[in-house]
């Protein structure tokens, strides 16, 4: 059952919410969903930028209350974001 | 490909506007060969693999020595006292610093004879050597090739970068255009700051990521770095309608034959051995032939040996050989064939 996992990063600045958005997406499993919200308009620059480069769906929604959601979907059966390593 | 790893690891350089994600992207898929690893070359080499380059070949033909250590990057005392390569130590360090990225060492002497496969297969060459006959040479190739690359050249207080960009631009031949071919008996080494080195190859490096990103790349100025009076200038080069490579596509330092030779290396106390043809030397098992109280360090990559109280003998896997503490080229050759020759013969 696909689920969706949540990342409140309102109060951070870029690059640690794109770091958490990107270890989060490479845990979840293929099917689950990751709602991102930040209110700093560069991160959602660099977190549209960074997941569309890895091939995975983004949608972007300005709620006009000072603060944007953003859904990623890892849709992608094979995706390019292998586990990370153990060292 | 990009991993969770590579994009915590450049996060930083990821939030520069005009890096960002698609630049790492392009920084990870591409590939650079960088000729001597000296000074310059090493820094070049440490600055490149920090950034995420994917790619990076490492040539150098030397040994690390207590007095290159400092100047160098990424190179150590025990690397000094294992007489291991410099290639190969740079590789190593390359590693460290990132896994992720490809080396590939090449303990060679660059010449007409493999220049073309050196850097066949990369998008950009990386000038790390002192030798204005390499630097010619590497010349030749990329405009043969139509590749770019970087002539970076630093000495006293001063360095000048060039980024050459064969059809467009100009290229190392159409302002230095005639090379000082017999410049071994003016053979006047000048020291340089180390500063003035990392100054040079920063500017180099910045070139390479403009190129590398696909950004625009300046390749009509020649700039000059001046660390004595601490100034940056940038000088418009023309492109010459007679250059004998870019002009009239005519490659002399690439026509060159390679001949066996011993010849002094300028600056130093020193011979280089070229051997008859290229070998593929077993240096431990070789070691175990030669007299045990002469052998200084052995490793797959070097075998050093004792001449005398003050001059000793390093031979790489490729027969190559460099003699310290001698400077007569014939009496070099004759200690290179008596050790080294005499015994090998036959098996190579
Ligand atoms: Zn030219």
């Amino acid at each position: 059952m696909a689920r969706e996992h949540v990342l409140d990063v309102r109060g951070e600045d870029c690059p640690g919410p794109l770091v958490k958005v990107v270890r989060k997406i490479a845990r979840m499993p293929v099917g689950d969903r990751l709602r991102v919200l930040t209110d700093v308009e560069e991160c959602v620059r660099l977190i549209r930028e960074t997941v569309e480069a890895i091939d995975l769906r983004i949608d972007v929604n300005d709620t006009g209350e000072g603060y944007w959601v953003m859904v990623i979907e890892k849709n992608l059966a094979k995706p390019r974001l292998p586990p990370r390593r153990k060292s | 490909m990009l991993t969770p790893e590579a994009i915590e690891r450049f996060s930083r350089q990821l939030i520069v506007r005009e890096i960002g994600v698609r630049g790492l992207v392009k920084l990870r898929n591409s590939r650079v060969a960088i000729i001597g690893c000296g000074a310059t070359g090493s820094a070049e080499a440490e600055l490149l693999a920090r950034m995420g380059v994917g790619f990076i070949r490492v040539i150098d033909k030397d040994f690390v020595d207590l007095s290159n250590l400092p100047r160098v990057h990424l190179m150590y005392t025990e690397d000094a006292e294992k007489a291991l390569p410099k290639a190969v130590a740079c590789a190593e360090r390359i590693k460290a610093i990132d896994p992720d990225i490809e080396v590939d060492p090449v303990v060679a002497r660059v010449g007409p004879h493999n220049i073309l496969d050196l850097v066949g297969d990369v998008d950009l060459i990386m000038d790390g050597t002192d030798n204005m006959d390499v630097r010619y040479l590497i010349n030749d190739a990329a405009v043969k090739l139509g590749k770019p690359w970087i002539f970076v050249g630093a000495e006293t207080w001063y360095g000048n970068v060039l980024l050459v960009e064969p059809g467009k631009g100009p290229c190392l031949r159409c302002f230095m255009p005639r090379p000082a071919v017999e410049r071994r008996d003016v053979c006047d080494i000048l020291g340089v700051v180390n500063t003035a080195v990392t100054m040079t190859a920063s500017v180099a490096v910045t070139l390479a990521l403009h190129r590398l990103l696909g950004m625009e790349a300046d390749h009509d100025h020649l700039y000059v770095v001046d660390a004595l009076r601490l100034e940056l200038d940038k000088v418009r080069i023309k492109r010459n309608e007679g250059c004998p490579a870019c002009s009239l596509h005519r490659y002399e330092f690439l026509e060159r034959r390679v001949e066996a030779r011993s010849a002094r290396i300028c600056g130093t106390n020193a011979v280089e051995i070229t051997p008859p043809q290229p070998m593929r030397l077993d240096l431990p098992a070789l070691a175990k032939r030669l007299d045990s109280a002469r052998l200084v360090s052995v490793t797959e990559h070097t075998l050093k040996i004792a001449i005398s109280d003050t001059a000793s003998l390093v031979l790489f896997r490729d027969g190559r050989a460099i003699v310290d503490g001698i400077t007569d080229e014939d009496e070099a050759w004759r200690i290179y064939e008596d050790i080294i020759l005499s015994r090998i013969r036959g098996e190579v």
